[in-house]
């Protein structure tokens, strides 16, 4: 029973659930797991995932693969330690542009702390070039551009422009000049692209124009009022009585009539003039299109030189033949490191210049603020880092110094420029006396990119300045000093390069002896190339300079044999391009000048007799009007006689009537003073009693 | 993954009983916060971490911030909005470059506008979510739960065999 009760207390002790707190103390072991699983991830395959990742990023940066050979982190030190990392060229990706033997950096806990990277020293160590990879590198291929996502337009004609050039270098002057030596004539191809020229072409197509344009302007022409119009308008002027009228409204009525007239005769003389107007400028529009007939034709010229391959024995040219396309290689490479760099490191925002107005799509985006103060920590700064590097007997080794300053991702609050100086050889490659100094300003609105890197000797092998079919020319084996001094502020490239070619081999091949003979001869006489070249404007609109004296050398070699052969060729294609254009052009000037003559006639003979058919109306207008003038000047003047006489004679009778009144006034009062008289005599009879 | 189910299942059992209101509405407004504030910022470990410390649904966390993750791409031009409304207010510009230079504080990523929007909203919202979820779920109990229980399939299904055998199950090992 007890036991029964005792196993009860227990059933019922079990169903009572234990209260629980607030807190839940029992998450204490998941999370230590979770912990515990965050630790072992980073120890044992963050650095891996962090390689792949770097590896990642660095092959889309450079656009060919991109490999470290080993990565280490470490949390305690903040610390970073990557070794051999191999950058592919993507020109040829059998050899690395660059191999790094050891980068190592601490991060700042401070700003680790603050979500920001700060390294105060970095080193650089077993810096090499050109190394060759034990498998090719694999190159991103450049991916289709989509235009609402594409570079700005900027870009565009800056890609554009290099391609401009690129074709601009790619003619080939001293193999044309080769050929032409041969003997051969450039112009017999001419034959063959008969009737294809520009402007030959468009003669045809204006041959064509002229004949439906001549069909329209003279059904317009035809549409405008003829003879007959004005003739019957003239008659219904004729018409219209003038004189006579027997009542105000007749002279109302006539001069109506002829108003109206002169209405219609004004309306036709409108019509006709603007239907002239488009008229004439219509066919001064297609005597343009004939004119521009001639700026084809030296278009057409140009580009047939260019297509016979017409050689020129300019010395700008063929300097610019020469080294064009070896130059604009150097230079198109740094566009693309120009644009890496002005995107992470930005430049003050310009006063009243705002970020475009950004709309979140994804998750997590939207626009980051920036509460910057002074000497705070940007997002990214390498303080210093030390480039060092032993060649160690090693073939691609280089004996590097230099120090890399205040990198970082806003040189605008750090107000520090980026600056990056070098000294090295690299003994292997035969490249001596390497010594750079790079700043990159963007602290202010305006980037100021500037660089002066200067090579005191490297060597060049199999250097081809020119190859074709009829001559092969270039360096067999030289040795080269340069010294290149840029600067890119505001959008403008500043480009100067001074570059000396010593110690030639040349190398000169061709089928024609006299070719080989005179290069030869060149050769000899230039054992030091000088090339000095100038890269200026905006990327949109780049002006090369390219100067050198083995071009002069070239000039003068080749301008004897050749230049009369040029000359001679030169009359032939214009002669041909001239012949072409005039198969049609005579013709259709002919044909235009006629049909131009005719309408301008017709116009003038339209036009002068609507304007007489209107001066005739006009006329009898002013004769209605002076007829109506005199009779009225008539009706007034017999008006006022005839008033006049009624005044005179009203004036007689009013005179008569007044002297008669006077008169018998007069008479009365000469009769009152005579009774007066004679009653006073008599009183005074009366009182003398006479 | 076993452990995401249980949390599932215990928040369903959590729901259909009496008990715990106020763990599922705690949860439910942990959800918010979680769903609607992007992963990648301290916040969303800290609120992650107070769920997993105090006795909250972690079940009704993780549905609520597994489907409020869709609602809230729909609501990142709102969160936008009231980010940059907070960050450009001239008054809090001190105090907001204080935070962005003090340690730690900027792994919150407070000065990114969809976080700051979304942070704000949430929190602001935090104290309705709960009382609203609390509202939902005691309606839920008396509207559906108690329905459901007074049903005559419901009272066949409780006198199984296999439901008897499930309540000792549970009884026992919970």
């Amino acid at each position: 029973m007890q036991s029964m009760t005792n196993s009860t207390d227990k059933s019922q002790k079990k169903k009572t659930p234990k209260k629980k707190g607030p807190i839940r103390f029992e998450a204490v072991t998941p999370i230590a797991v979770i912990i515990g699983l965050m630790i072992a991830y980073f120890v044992l395959f963050f650095d891996s995932h962090l390689r792949r990742a770097l590896e990642y990023g660095m092959t889309l940066a450079n656009g060919a693969e991109v490999n470290i050979g080993n990565l280490t982190t470490s949390f305690k030190g903040g610390s970073l330690d990557i070794r051999k990392i191999e950058v592919t060229d993507s020109q040829e990706p059998i050899k690395n542009f660059v191999e790094i033997g050891q980068i190592y950096f601490e991060l700042s806990w401070d700003a680790l702390l603050r979500a920001k990277f700060v390294i105060d020293e970095a080193s650089l160590n077993g810096l090499q070039i050109h190394t060759p990879r034990k498998r090719p590198g694999r190159v991103i291929p450049e991916e289709p551009e989509d235009p609402s996502k594409g570079p700005s337009l900027a870009d565009q004609a800056a890609k554009k422009m290099f391609k401009m050039a690129e074709d601009q270098f790619q003619s080939n002057a001293l193999g044309d000049l080769a050929a032409m030596l041969q003997g051969q004539d450039p112009t017999a191809v001419l034959k063959n692209i008969e009737g294809e020229l520009k402007a030959s072409l468009r003669a045809k197509e204006l041959e064509q124009e002229f004949k439906k344009k001549e069909k329209e302007w003279k059904e317009r022409l035809a549409s405008l009022p003829n003879a007959k119009e004005f003739e019957a308008l003239g008659q219904r002027v004729g018409k219209v009585q003038l004189g006579g009228w027997k009542s105000p409204q007749d002279f109302q009525n006539s001069l109506k009539e002829i108003q109206t007239i002169i209405g219609e005769a004004d309306q036709k003389i409108k019509n006709i003039q603007s239907t002239a107007g488009s008229l004439q400028g219509d066919v001064g529009q297609f005597e343009k299109s004939i004119k521009e007939l001639d700026q084809l034709a030296k278009q057409d010229f140009e580009d047939l030189q260019k297509r016979i391959k017409l050689p020129s024995l300019d010395v700008k040219d063929l300097a610019k033949n020469l080294f064009g396309k070896m130059i604009h290689e150097k230079t198109s490479n740094y566009q693309k490191y120009i644009e890496m760099g002005r995107k992470y490191m930005p430049t003050k925002k310009a006063e009243g210049e705002k970020p475009p107005p950004l709309t979140p799509h994804e998750r997590a985006n939207g626009k980051n603020y920036r509460f910057g103060r002074p000497n705070s920590y940007p997002l990214f700064w390498l303080k210093r880092a030390q480039l060092t590097s032993k060649a160690e007997n090693s073939p691609f080794g280089g004996e590097i110094d230099g120090v890399l300053k205040d990198a970082t991702s806003d040189p605008v609050s750090l107000g520090r420029p980026t600056q990056i100086t070098f000294k090295g050889d690299f003994p292997g490659q035969g490249i001596r006396q390497v010594n750079s100094q790079i700043i990159l300003d963007h602290t202010k609105e305006e980037a100021r990119d500037w660089f002066k890197v200067g090579v005191g000797s490297f060597p060049i092998s199999g250097r081809s300045l020119v190859e074709s079919p009829d001559v092969k020319f270039g360096f067999a084996k030289a040795a080269g000093a340069t010294e290149v001094t840029g600067e890119l502020k505001g959008g403008i490239v500043n480009l100067m390069s001074d570059t000396k070619f010593g110690q030639i081999n040349y190398l000169v091949e061709s089928p024609n002896r006299d070719v080989v003979d005179i290069l030869k001869g060149v050769a000899q006489d230039i054992p030091l190339v000088t090339l000095t070249a100038g890269v200026q404007g905006p990327f949109t609109d780049l002006r090369w300079d390219i100067r050198s004296n083995l071009a002069g050398a070239l000039q003068k070699a080749f301008e004897k044999q050749i230049q009369a052969k040029i000359e001679e060729a030169k009359k032939k294609l214009e002669a041909f391009v001239k012949g072409e254009i005039e198969k049609y052009r005579g013709q259709l000037q002919a044909e235009f000048d006629k049909v131009k003559g005719e309408i301008e006639r017709e116009i003038a003979k339209v036009k002068g007799e609507a304007e007489k058919a209107k001066q005739m109306a006009e006329g009898r207008v002013q004769q209605a009007r002076d007829t109506v003038g005199q009779e009225e000047k008539r009706k007034v003047e017999a008006k006022l006689a005839e008033e006049r006489k009624k005044a005179e004679a009203q004036t007689a009778e009013e005179r008569r009537k007044a002297e008669a009144k006077a008169a018998e006034e007069r008479k009365k009062a000469e009769k009152k003073a005579q009774d007066e008289g004679q009653k006073a005599l008599d009183e005074l009879k009366k009182k003398i009693k006479f | 993954m076993t452990l995401l189910l249980k949390q599932f299942f215990g928040f369903i059992k959590l729901l259909n009983s009496d008990t715990g209101t106020n763990q599922i509405a705690a949860g439910i407004a942990c959800g918010v916060i979680l769903g609607f504030t992007p992963v990648l910022a301290l916040q969303s470990l800290l609120v992650f971490l107070l769920a997993l410390v105090f006795r909250i649904q972690l079940g009704a966390a993780f549905l609520a911030a597994f489907f409020l993750k869709f609602a809230a791409y729909l609501l990142d031009p709102m969160f936008h909005q009231i980010g940059v409304l907070v960050l450009e207010t001239a008054s809090l510009k001190p105090l907001f470059t204080t935070l962005y230079h003090m340690p730690i504080v900027p792994f919150t990523r407070f000065n990114n506008t969809i976080v700051m929007g979304s942070g704000v909203f949430t929190i602001v919202m935090a104290p309705f979510s709960f009382l609203l979820a609390r509202f939902l779920v005691k309606n839920y109990r008396i509207q559906i739960v108690d329905r459901f229980q007074a049903t005559k399939f419901w009272k066949i299904v409780k006198s199984t065999a296999f439901y008897k055998w499930y309540a000792k199950y549970d009884e026992l090992y919970g």
